[in-house]
């Protein structure tokens, strides 16, 4: 009995190691990128060779000397790419969009600004290598429910916990009070979304009114105030120092929003903003960045032009916005090149339109010394293609988060591999 | 004086009225590159368009006098876009209080004036199968539309002689809306099957005895008829053959219960639709002749698209099964060529291959394949013209020809293309749309179990 | 709502106290004795159908008749004479589709969840063909008196339901009873495109399905039937109430009053007709556009609606200036200028819709449902001014109608062997201050007093705030109605309000200046008192406002100078 349970271990032992062999690991290293574009979008491009050690970019161009024990990968015909960045989605905190159990951007309450994403961010979430595969490498991903949904995170696409992922940005969330309808499933009357516009606005300047009583009070008393999280959570904010990420869309909210910043003294991030190009000048004026997005999405009024949701980041952009692009998706934030790519033709330009998934979202994070373009001495997050990335065919070939070499993989791949000639095919 | 300026100008008007006569769809494409779908590549070719009809393809034709003369220089013109699956230009979707609802019609509720249809045409699709949503086992049948954009007649948007259509339902959406709803079976899969068996049972004996009724009636005229029942005649035009089904399904397990009820009923026109797990069992899809109309790459929204890769639509192409990417959506069916281009991304299709599943594939599962789905001559003269290869994320769309007549021309668009506005309306709506708002196959539900209140309560 | 100390109970009973008898408080109509039924109207121009024109005319009513129409004459015996010198004498409007006068609907059973949705009871599905409105009317109901006093003397009224509400009737708008009142019963089958909330049939194409089911159905019915009476062994036909309903409509004998409000539901009206075969009238209908063809062939007739879009662009127009420099910000001025051509193109269309119809030589008659009475006329007037010949108008409030609901026999124009219903008005009907005077309905005579010419009120005219006013008050679930009275000038208004208790109750703090009238009154609900508050912006003889109830929230209210009628 207790031989053949020993074997029966032994052999499930086996097994698993037979089975961890098959799965494709992420490695750590030296890695030269040899005869390679380079897109480094902040300083032209240029050939040559990419250099990664250590986890950063170490060597960029023609006469890079490449270290003994360095993984030579000959990339003719590719180019290299900072990785995408994608500056607001709900990614690691949902898994299956219909049970909500399994979606953490949700917490009860309309003032929850404590919350926070990096906590509930699932590492092994199935989005993930499905993003990364298609060369997004980091992105922002946020609560969303209620006035103060919680602080978004900035995360990079591998990692094994939370804080192997965490990039160096958090922000709180704020939900811009609406003017209008939330949907087509929202059925109050013009007097009740009045109502509730009104209240919503009412319930904003309390919850900042009492956030900046409550951080001059904390700065005086020394002894043990009462617990209070969320107002602590608000103290960097009314200060002026937290970034604040203001959900905001029709044109309506904007130009209150824009107000209400204005007169806060908050250091606002625009999220969405799908009217931005009714007020692109203003905003312009107002001096705040911009993370809109999707792009792909109908407009907003059935008046609109067909192309308004397509064309909203060019206006903006040209008007002297600062611009990033998100997907505002979880399990295909993997669709931000395409995103990217639809604003590219659509009047922002190819080159802007990479700068809004790359080097922009890095500023606007305050991370632009680290990630958003290829520079020596920045986090290699690195992506190579066989073509233009936004093209919908191209195919990506490396990827590197961190200076890991991150393998191709996803479900999707898999299921591809394992499915395109089934085995056994139809039975007989 | 200004009643004599009024009447002056209702005579001027109507002498309009009837000087206009209907556009009889003649025009020329010059010198285009024509990606005719099922006849190759052809560079700097011409399209004569006579009456709404290809006429002619080659080079440097001439057009008669009155015809419109497009110049394709530059430009890529391909056959019109067409859509297997959505939900746009009809007023109601989901009949959701039976779980068996053939005897309803989506065509009864056609919406000629819904902007989708412009915005379709914005991006290059001519053709719309609107289908009745996924909330019954056996849902209503569908209607498969021309964008006829600015016709003021719902009937205008029908595409007269297409095949009639139902739309059947398997997996989580019947078993929500029937067995957790409202406690009635289907509350799963199993009983889903069930349904669907006794709804063709019972349109099988309908069959019976009207026939019956009618011979008895040859010697007797003073039979009694049997009841009249639409639900059940459905279910026997579709045992008849008459009827295409388009069946809402998710989970390998579910596609094959299906295809087994239809080999005991002897029915073979069968569609998929959506078919996340097609791939699984592609090769049986392929023995059986049926057909997949899938997303190019949703996944995850719910349980039963958890396990699905988006190179679903390449693995059912290379085992044969005739496979077309469709939209469920008033979003995405702007951009089903760049829905199909990211076959090419996911399993390398060609350019002719990604290019027919949003052609001559959903032409073929909608049984039209003879009218439309390819530029040849003598089809339909549907037809889409981009200044890139509709393939490219770069490719914009520059005038979109529903049978010879061009309804989308993005040099002559107005912005503010709504045919019935509410004059008492101040500035229109903001509205933004949920990108949750997936499965527009759900639509009235919602509204019917005040889901919506709860979504809406849950999102603040 | 959610005060500390009130419960949604004591608000319902706060309500039901304070308006307690304001049902039965009808617009006056005093009960003088009736001298006879023999009237004499002199010195008329008659117009006795559209383009026939009689003047300086007598007109002899005896028992509800007329006995004769034309040159003055003579006339012996007792005789009500009818000062009517410079008067316009028409025959009595005919309303050809309405709910005109039905009593307050309990809506229990809509919330009610159905346990199998798929199998409803035909109640519950709203399908109740066979039902009669007689049932439903309230005699003294306000919206009797009101579409009489702009000449009404007949609806077709029908019940209020969802897909098959039921049937409808012709009613004489005059009588203490519901069957005084009735001229014709159940004439007609009435059908809407509205399904029921979660039971079947819920939505368009449900409804659609329905419809051609149940006509189906009643086809067989009928042969069934036929078999049935002519043979033995024959298994007994069904009794559903829906079929029975619906073999008239099968074999031709009822049409049916398809709810047709837009574009869309009058193509599907037509699509069913084209169908199944059956007398169609496309009744609440506002635009018909694309159907023009489809109509004729269906031989389909059309009941338009009196309820049209405002014209808010004229209203604008001042703003408009002022806009100039703030325009909507984020708005292109060529994107405000689109819209705004839209809208102003698409009012046209609406506008122009009646005449266009005329022109193509559709023949049609007018629905009062969904329309204010104060709105008719100047809705009637919208439409000549946009091309609708005044005729039209006018044979589309008599002889269309009464054509149409197989009457003309006995109303829609002033003829000897008529019925007495005309109306009589100080001045051609379509002329913006034309007054109605007397309504005769049915040989019963109601008399009106003239009202001051709308150009001697001008703003600021404090006179006009006085006299007798009814109001209505929407409160939750609910609609109250009464009359308040102020008399008076600035500084020294008086005023007092019937709001349920058998005494009136004075009013205070009343005060008024440019058009608005504000004043207070308290009253005691169980022990506490309660101060009401009521603030109304008046326009003419019209206003609305809101009545603020402290604690309870507040309502809309409003409301029309008393009708002056006197029932004679």
């Amino acid at each position: 009995m207790k031989k053949t349970f020993l074997f029966l271990l032994t052999l499930l032992f086996m097994q698993s190691v037979t089975l961890s062999q098959q799965v494709a690991k992420p490695e750590y290293g030296s890695f030269a990128l040899t005869n390679v574009t380079i897109e480094t979008v902040t300083n032209g491009t240029v050939q040559g060779t990419l250099l990664i050690r250590n986890g950063k970019i170490a060597g960029i161009g023609e006469n890079v000397s490449i270290p003994q024990g360095t993984k030579v990968i000959d990339c003719t015909g590719f180019t290299v790419y900072p990785g995408m960045i994608d500056g607001g989605t709900t990614l690691g905190l949902s898994e299956v969009g219909s049970i909500s159990l399994t979606q953490d951007y949700n917490e009860v309450g309309d003032f929850t600004p404590h919350v926070q994403a990096l906590t509930a961010v699932n590492p092994n979430s199935v989005h993930i290598p499905v993003t990364r595969v298609n060369g997004v490498t980091t992105v922002l991903t946020m609560p969303k429910s209620g006035l103060f949904p919680g602080t978004a995170s900035l995360i990079h696409l591998h990692g094994y916990t939370p804080q192997q992922m965490e990039a160096g940005f958090s922000g709180v969330v704020l939900n811009f009070p609406n003017s209008g309808r939330r949907g087509r499933w929202d059925r109050r009357t013009d007097e009740e979304v009045k109502k509730d516009y009104e209240e919503d606005m009412k319930k904003l300047s309390d919850i900042w009114g009492r956030s900046k009583q409550y951080a001059e009070m904390k700065d005086k008393e020394t002894g043990l105030m009462e617990y209070n999280p969320e107002m602590d959570a608000m103290i960097p904010l009314v200060k002026g120092n937290g970034h604040l990420l203001i959900e905001v869309n029709k044109r309506e909210d904007i130009l209150s929003a824009i107000k209400w910043v204005r007169e806060h003294g908050a250091k606002a991030i625009f999220m969405g903003v799908s009217e931005g190009w009714r007020v692109a000048d203003s905003l312009a004026a107002a001096d705040i960045p911009v993370i809109t997005g999707p792009v792909l999405s109908v407009p907003g009024r059935a008046s609109d032009r067909y192309d308004v949701a397509y064309r909203n980041a060019g206006v903006m952009q040209k008007a002297g916005v600062q611009v990033a692009i998100r997907t505002n998706e979880s399990e295909n934030v993997r669709n931000l090149p395409f995103n990217a790519g639809f604003a590219a033709a659509y009047g922002m330009g190819k080159k802007e339109a990479l700068r809004a998934v790359t080097i922009v979202p890095a500023q606007i994070f305050g991370v632009d010394d680290q990630i958003g373009s290829l520079e020596v001495g920045k986090t290699a997050n690195v992506i190579v293609s066989d073509g233009d990335p936004f093209e919908t065919k191209t195919q990506f070939q490396h990827l590197f988060i961190n200076g890991w070499k991150v393998p191709l993989e996803s479900r999707h791949t898999l299921l591809y591999d394992e499915f395109l000639e089934r085995s056994p095919g139809l039975r007989e | 004086m200004k009643h004599m300026l009024f009447f002056m100008c209702l005579f001027f008007l109507s002498g309009i009225e009837l000087l206009a006569q209907p556009d009889p769809g003649n025009l020329l494409i010059r010198n285009g590159t024509v990606l005719t779908i099922t006849d190759g590549i052809r560079a700097n070719t011409d399209i004569l368009v006579e009456n709404g009809k290809i006429k002619r393809i080659g080079k440097n034709l001439r057009a008669p006098q009155g015809y419109q003369t497009i110049d394709a220089t530059g430009m890529h013109v391909m056959p019109g876009i067409i859509d297997a699956h959505s939900h746009i230009a009809i007023d109601a979707v989901n009949e959701a209080t039976n779980p068996v609802t053939a005897e309803v019609f989506v065509g009864d509720a056609l919406d000629p004036f819904d902007i989708s249809i412009y915005r379709a045409l914005a991006g290059g699709v001519t053709i719309s199968h609107a289908m009745h949503g996924s909330a019954n086992a056996i849902g209503g049948q569908c209607e498969t539309i021309k964008h006829h954009w600015g016709v003021w007649d719902p009937q205008g948007l029908v595409m007269e002689g297409a095949p009639r259509t139902i739309k059947f339902a398997l997996g989580e959406n019947p078993m929500r809306v029937h067995g957790e709803g409202y406690n009635k079976m289907p509350r799963t899969r199993m009983g889903v099957e069930q349904v669907i068996r006794e709804a063709f049972e019972e349109g099988k004996r309908y069959q019976a005895e009207w026939d019956a009724y009618d011979r008895k009636r040859m010697t007797n005229a003073k039979t009694v008829a049997p009841a009249f029942d639409l639900r059940k005649q459905t279910m026997a035009d579709i045992l008849n053959g008459e009827i295409i089904i388009h069946c809402h399904s998710y989970r390998a397990d579910e596609i094959l219960m299906l295809l087994d009820v239809l080999e005991d009923y002897g029915v073979d026109k069968i569609c998929f639709q959506h078919v996340n797990e097609g791939f699984k069992i592609a090769p049986e899809l392929a023995a059986y002749g049926a057909h997949a109309s899938v997303f190019s790459d949703w996944w995850a929204y719910k349980f039963e698209v958890y396990y699905s890769t988006a190179y679903n639509a390449t693995i059912l192409t290379r085992n044969g099964v005739v496979t077309s990417i469709n939209s469920d959506s008033g979003e995405l069916i702007r951009h089903l060529y760049h829905e199909a281009a990211k076959t090419q991304k996911y399993g390398g299709l060609t350019d002719d291959e990604a290019l027919a599943l949003i052609t001559i594939n959903p032409a073929i599962q909608l049984g039209i394949q003879d009218r439309v789905g390819s530029i040849e001559v003598g089809k339909d003269a549907d037809i889409a013209i981009f200044n890139d290869h509709p393939l490219s994320i770069y490719a914009i769309p520059q005038k979109t020809i529903v049978d010879g007549i061009v309804r989308f021309d993005i040099d002559s668009d107005p912005a503010d293309m709504r045919m019935d506005v509410d004059p008492e309306e101040e500035l229109p709506a903001f509205m933004l749309t949920d990108r949750h708002d997936h499965e527009s196959c759900m639509k009235d539900v919602e509204m019917i179990y005040g889901l919506n209140e709860l979504l809406f309560n849950h999102k603040h | 709502m959610e005060q500390p100390g009130f419960s949604r109970g004591l608000l319902v009973l706060f309500f039901a106290f304070l308006f307690w008898q304001s049902a039965s408080l009808q617009p006056v109509r005093k009960g003088l004795p009736q001298i006879t039924d023999k009237y004499a109207v002199r010195g008329a121009t008659v117009i006795q159908s559209p383009g026939d024109t009689l003047r300086d005319a007598l007109i002899l009513i005896d028992d509800g008749m007329i006995h004769y129409v034309g040159k003055d004459k003579e006339v012996d015996g007792a005789i009500y004479a009818v000062k009517a010198d410079s008067m316009f004498v028409y025959a009595g409007f005919i309303d050809a589709f309405s709910h005109t006068g039905l009593k307050k609907q309990e809506q229990g059973n809509e919330r009610e969840r159905i346990d199998d949705p798929g199998n409803p009871t035909n109640e519950q599905a709203g399908i109740q063909p066979g039902r009669s409105v007689l049932d439903m009317v309230d005699p003294g109901s306000r919206a009797i008196s009101d579409l009489r006093q702009l000449g009404f003397t007949i609806s077709h009224v029908f019940p209020e339901g969802r897909m098959l509400p039921g049937q409808g009737s012709l009613l004489l708008l005059a009588g203490d009873q519901t069957d005084h009142m009735l001229f014709r019963q159940d004439i007609s089958v009435y059908a809407r495109f509205q399904g029921v909330r979660r039971a079947y049939p819920g939505t368009v194409i449900g409804v659609m399905a329905k419809f051609r089911e149940i006509f189906r159905n009643a086809e067989n019915a009928l042969a069934h039937r036929r078999i049935f009476a002519e043979e033995e062994g024959i298994e007994r036909p069904a009794y559903d109430r829906s079929l029975l309903a619906f073999l008239p409509v099968v074999s031709n004998e009822k049409p049916v009053y398809f709810e047709a409000p837009d574009l869309k539901s009058v193509h599907r009206a037509l699509a069913l007709q084209k169908e199944l075969g059956f007398q169609l009238v496309l009744a609440n209908v506002k635009q018909a556009w694309s159907a023009d063809s489809k109509i004729t062939d269906a031989n389909a007739r059309v009941v338009l609606s009196l309820d049209i879009p405002d014209e808010k662009e004229e209203k604008k127009q001042e703003k408009e200036v002022s806009e100039e420099e703030t325009p909507e910000p984020g708005w292109s001025k060529n994107e405000l200028d689109a819209l705004k051509k839209k809208r102003s193109e698409s009012l046209a269309k609406y506008l122009e819709e009646p005449a266009r119809l005329a022109r193509a030589g559709m023949q049609f008659s007018f629905s009062t449902d969904g329309v204010k009475a104060k709105e008719i006329m100047t809705n009637l007037r919208k439409m000549v001014k946009n091309g609708l010949d005044e005729g039209e108008v006018l044979a589309a409030l008599t002889t269309h109608p009464a054509q149409l609901l197989g009457i003309s026999k006995w109303a829609g124009t002033v003829e000897t062997g008529k019925m007495a219903n005309l109306v009589i008005l100080d001045a051609p009907f379509l002329e913006e201050d034309a007054q109605v005077r007397y309504v005769f309905v049915d040989g019963d005579l109601y008399a009106y007093e003239a009202k001051k010419k709308k150009s001697a009120s001008k703003k600021g005219d404090m006179a006009r705030v006085n006299g007798a006013w009814t109001y209505t008050v929407d409160v939750p679930g609910d609609t109250r109605a009464g009359v308040f009275t102020i008399n008076g000038e600035p500084g020294k208004f008086t005023g007092v309000i019937a709001t349920g208790n058998s005494e009136e109750t004075d009013l205070e703090n009343i005060e008024y200046a440019d058009g608005t009238l504000n004043f207070e009154f308290s009253t005691e609900v169980e022990g506490t008192d309660v101060r009401i508050k009521v603030a109304l912006e008046f326009d003419g003889d019209a206003y609305t406002g809101r009545m603020n109830v402290g604690p309870f929230g507040s309502f809309p209210m409003e409301g029309s100078r008393k009708s002056p009628e006197n029932k004679l």
